[in-house]
């Protein structure tokens, strides 16, 4: 009787503790938009997404509140994230998987454990004061720059690729392997034609959740961007300084009088959170799809 | 023996459940209360009990902190609540009546004396804002013109004000920030000119240095507390940025740092403005990088 009750006890906890982390979303979700969905109405959903000047305090004439360079500059900085970080963590995966001695990948992986552990603003510190004057003086440009954030992100991405990376190439069954190398294909052969593509829906998934991270990511893109709200000149100059939507909102937030501005950063907020939504969503139907696919 | 051990297991997890739920709802509650402490502050005369709300600027935050912090140790019982929120915010709330005493990093603005005309500014601290190179820049002087054209962006290499040929890296802060905002008044207004979009935006002191002294090409502005031997202020119309000329205003970039009551302050907030004020009060703004007022 009395085993009952705790056990109904703790699976009431169990219970709570599961729904809580559901009703947070929602909570977090209906808060962004009450905030910031009447400034996305009434300025135009329109001109806030594609609108080509932010200019919140004007000192002459009305303030502006365009964040299309900051939507370019969150996505370029993700993307060239991955430009680095899915080569390296694709093929850290393989080698921790498919070649490395057990003694080896045990000391990688704690190596990228630890990696994990770097604080972001750490990585941002880093960045401002060795990366950005490097690429000053070797690419050209201020340093601050696209690059130098998608580095720094490239960095912070590199674990979470590996992982999910490894345990997509984990999971390719044993058998695959066996036969090909049975009818002579070499290693190299067998990791590009069988298990690269059994694995491919794991890995997509990896790379598009690294995404969703990367665009997330605050305080080291903000520290190394230089955050001019304006487009690159021209819209490839990967040396040029951006602003991404979460530094828009971080800088801001402090200052921001309540009102449109506020309201502003709460509707950058509500963009973001779509995208890395959206982002999600896709992630998980190309993993569900691989599944399906792929045994 | 085993159904004891998991019952006595349970309790303690629900003890550290109810623990974290009341450790919650005090966070919760704790905010609430904080609304009801300055209907206290304005009748009551001892020292023992003073109640004060404070909140408003970030620049002036550390100063605020630093005195309530020490004036609570002074007079055990006494409690006071600073936040933040912005100038603007500090003006609105303290006319409102929500605080007691708004803190502010710049004047108030004809809009607000004109909405709220019983408001008392009380100075507190000055500051100087200097604009920065790098240390091995050989530009030690701008005009005033020469400063206004960097940063609207029609100035955009250095051998065009007696520097080397490279381009300026136009470095700024953030809107809304108090050090902008002096910045802007003393450059930008009087020209009704906005800062270039192309600098490097910065989002504290602190950073703002750092990428100065990180760069030669770099110019920037820094509140004068933090000037230090990593970057060189220069002369601006040939004046020094110096404390002494902040205090006699020949120094063009400067700015009063300010507490603000609804009417003549009351005993509690004259005490409390008496301490900034005061000896102690006047060295922590010196601590935390402001010149002392008097």
């Amino acid at each position: 009787m009395i085993r009952k009750n705790s056990e109904r006890m703790i699976e009431a906890f169990l219970f709570a503790s599961a729904v809580s982390a559901v009703l947070i979303v929602v909570l977090i979700m209906v808060f962004l938009f009450k905030e910031g969905a009447p400034f996305l109405l009434k300025y135009g959903i329109h001109s806030f997404c594609l609108g080509m000047e932010w200019n919140p305090i004007a000192m002459d004439g009305e303030p502006a509140y365009g964040i299309f360079p900051m939507i370019v500059g969150s996505v370029y900085i993700a993307a060239g994230s991955l430009v680095f970080a899915v080569p390296l963590g694709l093929g850290c995966a393989i080698f921790l998987v498919e070649i490395a001695p057990p003694w080896m990948e045990a000391m990688i992986r704690r190596g990228i454990e630890l990696l994990v552990g770097i604080p972001s603003v750490v990585l941002g510190f880093f960045g401002l004061v060795l990366l950005v004057p490097l690429i000053r003086d070797s690419a050209g440009g201020f340093g601050f720059s696209i690059l130098a954030g998608s580095v720094i992100l490239a960095i912070m991405a590199l674990p979470h690729i590996i992982s999910i990376s490894a345990d997509a190439i984990t999971a390719v069954p044993e058998t695959y392997k066996q036969a090909s190398l049975a009818l002579g294909a070499t290693r190299w052969h067998t990791i590009r034609n069988v298990i690269l593509p059994a694995s491919r829906s794991g890995i997509l998934a990896a790379v598009i959740l690294g995404m969703g991270n990367s665009i997330g990511e605050t305080m080291a893109v903000l520290m190394v961007t230089g955050n001019s709200p304006i487009l690159p000149e021209p819209l490839y100059d990967v040396l040029d300084p951006v602003r991404t939507m979460t530094a828009n909102i971080v800088i801001e937030m402090n200052y921001a009088a309540p009102g449109d501005h506020r309201q502003a950063l709460f509707a950058t907020g509500i963009v973001l959170f779509m995208m890395v939504a959206i982002l999600n969503a896709i992630s998980r139907r190309v993993l569900k799809s691989g599944m399906g696919a792929g045994r | 023996m085993e159904l004891q051990i998991i019952i006595s297991k349970s309790l303690v997890r629900t003890n550290i459940i109810l623990l974290m739920l009341a450790v919650i709802s005090m966070s919760l509650f704790g905010s609430g209360c904080i609304d009801n402490t300055n209907n206290g502050a304005k009748t009551d005369d001892s020292l023992t009990d003073v109640k004060l709300q404070i909140a408003g600027s970030t620049t002036v935050l550390p100063i605020a902190e630093e005195c309530a912090r020490i004036f609570m140790e002074n007079h055990p019982g006494s409690r006071i609540f600073v936040s933040g929120g912005g100038s603007s915010h500090g003006v609105m709330a303290v006319a409102d009546g929500t605080v007691d005493i708004g803190c502010a990093s710049r004047d108030l603005k004809s809009s607000e004396t004109g909405a709220h005309p019983n408001l008392v500014s009380h100075g507190i601290a000055k500051d100087g804002v200097a604009v920065t190179v790098h240390p091995s820049n050989p530009v030690t002087d701008l005009t005033m013109e020469q400063l206004r054209g960097i940063y609207t962006g029609t100035i955009t290499n250095w051998a065009d004000v007696g520097g080397t040929d490279s381009r300026i890296m136009v470095v700024t802060r953030e809107e809304g920030s108090g050090t902008r905002d002096c910045f802007e008044q003393a450059v930008m207004i009087p020209i009704k000119a906005e800062i270039t979009d192309i600098g490097i935006i910065q989002d504290s002191n602190g950073k703002m240095r750092a990428t100065v002294a990180g760069s030669d090409q770099a110019i920037g502005f820094l509140s004068l507390g933090y000037i230090n031997s990593d970057v060189r202020a220069i002369r601006l119309d040939g004046i020094e940025p110096t404390v002494k000329n902040v205090l006699d205003d020949s120094y063009a970039i400067s700015r009063t740092l300010w507490m603000i009551t609804n009417g003549n302050p009351d005993s509690t907030e004259q005490a409390f403005l008496d301490f900034v004020l005061g000896d102690k009060g006047q060295e922590i703004v010196e601590d935390v990088h402001f010149i002392p007022i008097n």
